[in-house]
């Protein structure tokens, strides 16, 4: 059941209204803001400060979604204090990341910019090097320590390492990066690409090599005024055959990343759909991304050019005809507390879904491969109840830990009674109190499983997906899962505009970097890094273009000319 | 009639060219009418896997490639309807 059905019952009817912190868009100082519900029924964030004024940006145009959304804020599970970057914050969130010490979350998958360098020139972007006129490039050696350090992490290291730019594949020693990567213990690599260099088959096959396994792919909408719009000229034929050939290398894991702006390209979120369940077999998932919002924008265009996750899943549900409708969404914390179950129980590798609810949501689409029916995950699985569960039980570990000692104080107990050691006694103690905590391990989990098994509508290969992660929890059934479905998830990276400390704290998607003006190494939140941090950073390591490959970009325009030439004739340059 | 040497070298011929399985089915039910056929596609799929090299037959295996070509494009449905009949 869903938010309109089931939930009903937790949806204030009371106007939403919260006090959080933000930055001024202008001067970007740390002020108070409050999100409130206004009387036109939209949520918007409203901030001023004394020296540039006020502010305010829709958040939702959707109330009742939005405070449904709130009930899913969970826990996060915190990076040691010991291992985080930053030792104390004298200025405050966001300008002390690295994670600061008031971080509340473990990043699920960290971020390297191995190049600024990018063979296009899109409208919408004004990071690459040729719009900058600097080269930022990390050395090898500043990014195996950046890889270290995400392996160091506790109590969760990190398991997802992700490259990305500019356009990463320019980066000569990439397949050396990925290889050393896998060698250092990280168990998901991916891409963050355009894709344009897989249009060469050698290059893909040569990439499939180093084991890589995930490829996010720049994919804005399947028509080709669309991509003259979003990338400058037709991309489509080209992104037709990248998708070939990365087939044909033998990747399996493609996740398809639409920017989604305004009147450009969210008439195509049913399309984007529609390609990715006619290439189940290679797409993995799609991930849209409303897209962020630079520079100093007027009040009236933010409004006009805004489009929040809410509005993208009410787009979704008119063209997809009500198949992903509403109810089958879930902000990502719902599957926090069954990872953390689940870390607890195995001690496999953790991973830390206790981002904010306004982050993003998801649902997983199943191809039914016996009717060729396609469903979504909350045909099979009551997710409400299944959060509900999963927190009762976490709440329950969460209250029990530490508590597994009670032999072994009592043999201390008796050592001490007596005046000296008694051999072995401390060692039984730690014994039996081991044999306690497993037993109640075994305990918890059997009813979790049972009362999980209670909340499945209909049996499937997805549901025995599920029953697999719960049963024997390794990797391998994590991804045979993510191979019976197709993720459909929104990510709404924060702006100047809508940025919140609430929100940044719980970051779990973080940019990580070799800070070389303390030679430190930093995780960054996502957002603060592309609003904030990023300038600061990359200052310290920017090199002008005259100085290093002029010759080089120069030969990337040549390559994009006779990329231009390739496709179509430009369809609709106005 | 087509013989069963000639489905298979066509489909091992479309599946190595990088189409997806919707593309391939399309193709070989287009070709060999006579073989639309789920029973009869399915005796076939094995021989094709094998003519591939492990790293694509790994991929054949493990996204499922021909359970999705044997459903066939026009039979995927959601929420009892065609595809080309839910997109807008």
């Amino acid at each position: 059941m869903s938010y309109l059905e089931y939930n009903k019952a937790d949806i204030s009817s009371e106007k939403f209204t919260k006090d959080v912190t933000s930055i001024c868009p202008e001067c970007l100082k740390v002020i108070p803001a409050c999100i409130v519900e206004d009387p036109d029924g939209k949520i918007r964030l409203k901030k001023s400060c004394k020296d540039h004024g006020s502010y305010e940006d829709i958040l939702s145009q959707h109330p009742e979604y939005y405070k449904w959304s709130q009930n899913f804020l969970t826990e996060g599970i915190s990076i040691d204090q010991d291992k985080r970057c930053v030792p104390d914050t004298p200025k405050g969130c966001p300008w002390d990341c690295g994670t600061c010490q008031k971080h509340k979350t473990t990043p699920i998958l960290t971020l390297i910019d191995i190049t600024n360098k990018c063979n296009l020139r899109c409208p919408i972007c004004f990071a690459n090097a040729a719009v900058t006129g600097n080269v930022v490039e990390p050395t090898f050696d500043e990014v195996v320590k950046i890889m270290k350090h995400l392996r160091g992490l506790t109590p969760y290291s990190n398991v997802a390492v992700s490259f990305s730019g500019g356009e990463p594949t320019l980066r000569e020693e990439l397949p050396d990066m990925i290889r050393k990567a896998y060698e250092l213990g990280f168990l998901q690599c991916m891409l963050i690409t355009n894709g344009i260099k897989f249009k060469n088959l050698d290059y893909a096959k040569e990439i499939k090599a180093t084991g890589l396994q995930t490829i996010y792919l720049q994919f804005d909408g399947t028509t080709p005024e669309t991509w003259e719009k979003t990338r400058g000229f037709n991309l489509w034929p080209i992104k037709q055959k990248i998708i070939k050939n990365l087939r044909i290398a033998g990747f399996d894991s493609v996740v398809l990343v639409p920017t989604i702006a305004k009147t450009v390209s969210d008439h195509e979120v049913g399309n984007i759909i529609q390609f990715a369940i006619d290439n189940i077999d290679i797409v993995r998932g799609i991930t849209f991304q409303p897209v962020s919002l630079c520079g100093r924008i007027p009040a009236d265009k933010l409004a006009d050019m805004r489009i929040n996750i809410s509005d993208l899943i009410h787009r979704i549900d008119k063209q997809t005809n009500h198949v992903l409708n509403p109810n089958v969404w879930y902000p990502i914390p719902v599957v926090a507390p069954m990872a953390n179950l689940i870390t607890w129980y195995t001690g496999v590798p953790g991973v830390d879904f206790g981002c904010h609810p306004d982050c993003g949501f998801a649902t997983f689409m199943v191809l039914n491969d016996k009717t060729g029916e396609l469903e979504c995950i909350t045909d099979y699985i009551d997710i409400p109840e299944f959060f509900k569960i999963s927190n009762k039980y976490w709440d329950q570990v969460q209250k029990r830990k530490g508590k597994f000692n009670r032999f072994e104080t009592v043999t201390g107990g008796i050592n001490e009674f007596l005046g000296f050691d008694v051999p072995l006694l401390k060692d039984i103690g730690k014994g039996l109190d081991g044999m306690h905590e497993s037993v109640y391990k075994r305990y918890i989990m059997a009813r979790y499983f049972f009362e999980i098994l209670g909340q499945i509508k209909k049996t499937g290969r997805a549901v025995q997906s599920v029953s697999k992660i719960l049963l024997r929890t390794n990797w391998d059934d994590v991804a045979s899962f993510m191979y019976d479905t197709l993720l459909v998830s929104c990510m709404h990276f924060q702006d100047l505009y809508s940025l919140r400390t609430s929100r940044t704290e719980r970051c779990i998607v973080h940019y990580a970097v070799h800070d070389r003006r303390d030679g430190i190494v930093k995780q960054i939140p996502f957002c603060t890094y592309n609003s904030i941090h990023r300038p600061l950073v990359e200052e310290a390591i920017a090199v002008p273009i005259s100085q290093v490959d002029e010759g080089e970009v120069l030969t990337m325009d040549t390559e994009l000319k006779e990329l231009e030439k390739e496709v179509a004739p430009p369809i609709a340059k106005e | 009639m087509a013989t069963e040497k000639e489905v298979v070298n066509e489909l091992f011929k479309i599946i190595d060219e990088g189409a997806n399985p919707r593309e391939a089915r399309d193709v070989i039910n287009q070709k060999f009418p006579d073989w639309n056929d789920r029973n009869k596609l399915k005796k076939i799929l094995l021989k094709v896997q094998n003519m591939f090299p492990i790293i694509r037959k790994t991929y054949i295996r493990k996204t499922s490639y021909f359970k999705i070509f044997l459903i066939g494009a026009d039979n995927i449905r959601a929420r009892g309807k065609k595809l080309s009949e839910v997109r807008i």
